[in-house]
């Protein structure tokens, strides 16, 4: 089962044998190397890279988390608007009410202390006067036609509240001091609000005139970013002109 | 001295290639490229085929340069991996099987004497089914034992010899039918 003469003569003429591959297979080799070189390069920066990913993510996240905290806690200053609107609103509204009300009580004052007398028209007329707002209504209606009824009914509105609130007298003649007061606070507040607007004004003209003061960065992150851009193209021109190099020397090589 | 200085070049030259140097990795590729194609095409019949698995081969050469250990002789390291890639091309491409045969010819102990060219060579290999020639190649002329042969292909002892001989009786058959040939344009 020796090997025998012919196959020693195939050995040592397959052995001197030499077949000269192509000119392309080192230049597919030098690819597949090259592929393998970056393969290897990039695998830890590619791990980098997934973290930086990650955390920029995370970060992202939790920015927009913050922001749209921020976002509801807008809208809640604009309810607190609404609400001192309403404040205010309702002031005039109570003002209006009191006003007549101390009207009605001077003339109360001024037309008589004899009135007492008429309390039976009071509690007749009270019961007619459990409904204020009408009452009210037909106060001001009532203005306008002859004196005596008026009066008259006026005083009864009048003992209809002195009588249901007695005691509550003394608060009402506060009431329109807290009016005045708060009348003060209205023109007060428009007065701020006005201020406010031109402190606003302001402001955002001021703002945009810093934001105007930094074009000498801007222009100087600009020219970087030209640098920048033409070192890139600089480097790709030496790299076609490296290649194109590398061709060659291989092409004189194989030759 | 020469000779201590080609071996000193040479372990300098894999010290650069296993760096990436390229410069390096060309010289060792254009020194052995020619006698590993030469060993590619003799398990492998198409030379483009033959092409490309060298240049795989040689890619695992490169990668696996960190692991040569100085030992043995370099070329016979590379033509080592060179010969696994081949019959791993033709096993897993070709699906080549060995079936467990233990059938032997008898040995016709007819020397054959005359000369033939390397190409002639390559024909009678060439006519070879996948399987024999592979174990042609692998006994005969790489020099393994039946036992290496039988661990490298996975096979039985007795396979590898088995078709050790059903090769040699066909590549007989083959050599006298090209003898005739030679003879009749003579």
């Amino acid at each position: 089962m020796e090997p025998n003469k012919f196959e020693k003569q195939l050995r040592e003429k397959l052995n001197a044998r030499e077949i000269q591959p192509s000119a392309q297979a080192w230049d597919r080799l030098d690819a597949m190397l090259s592929v393998a070189e970056e393969k290897k390069t990039r695998k830890p920066f590619g791990f980098l890279f997934i973290a930086a990913g990650i955390l920029v993510l995370v970060t992202l996240g939790l920015f927009f988390f913050n922001q749209n905290d921020t976002v509801i806690s807008t809208p809640n200053t604009i309810v607190g608007t609404e609400t001192k609107n309403d404040t205010l609103q309702n002031p005039t509204e109570i003002r209006t009410a009191p006003i007549v009300e101390s009207q009605k009580q001077m003339e109360a004052v001024a037309s008589s202390d004899t009135q007492p007398t008429t309390h039976n028209n009071v509690t007749l007329s009270a019961v007619e006067g459990q409904q204020k707002r009408t009452n009210r209504q037909g106060v001001s209606i009532q203005n306008q036609s002859p004196k005596s009824n008026q009066i008259i009914r006026d005083k009864a509105i009048e003992y209809q509240v002195s009588s249901d609130v007695a005691l509550k007298e003394l608060p009402k003649i506060m009431e329109p001091k807290e009016i005045v007061i708060r009348k003060e606070v209205k023109v007060k507040s428009d007065e701020s609000l006005l201020a406010d607007l031109d402190h606003k004004v302001k402001e955002s003209t001021n703002k945009t005139a810093t934001v105007k003061v930094d074009a000498r960065s801007l222009l100087s992150q600009v020219d970087g970013e030209v640098e920048y851009s033409f070192r890139e193209k600089m480097l790709q021109k030496i790299n076609k002109n490296y290649q194109e190099v590398k061709v060659a020397l291989a092409n004189r090589n194989n030759e | 001295m020469k000779v201590i200085n080609l071996h000193k070049d040479e372990k300098e030259l894999i010290e650069l290639a296993v760096e990436n140097n390229r410069h390096a990795q060309h010289q060792i590729y254009s020194k052995f490229a020619p006698k590993m194609l030469s060993v590619c095409r003799q398990y492998i019949k198409d030379v483009h085929q033959a092409e490309d698995i060298m240049i795989t081969a040689f890619m695992k050469v490169f990668t696996n340069l960190k692991n040569f250990e100085h030992k043995g002789s370099f070329e016979g390291w590379i033509r080592r991996i060179m010969i696994n890639e081949c019959i791993s091309f033709i096993r897993v491409q070709k699906k080549v099987k060995f079936i467990e045969d233990e059938t032997y010819f008898e040995e016709r102990h007819n020397n054959i004497e005359s000369q033939f060219s390397v190409e002639d060579i390559q024909f009678l290999i060439d006519n070879l089914p996948d399987g024999y020639r592979m174990i042609f190649n692998l006994y005969a002329i790489e020099g393994f034992k039946h036992h290496e042969i039988a661990t490298m292909l996975n096979i039985s002892e007795g396979t590898s010899k088995s078709q050790l001989s059903h090769a040699r009786k066909m590549l007989q058959d083959h050599i006298i039918k090209l003898k005739n040939y030679h003879n009749g344009t003579e």
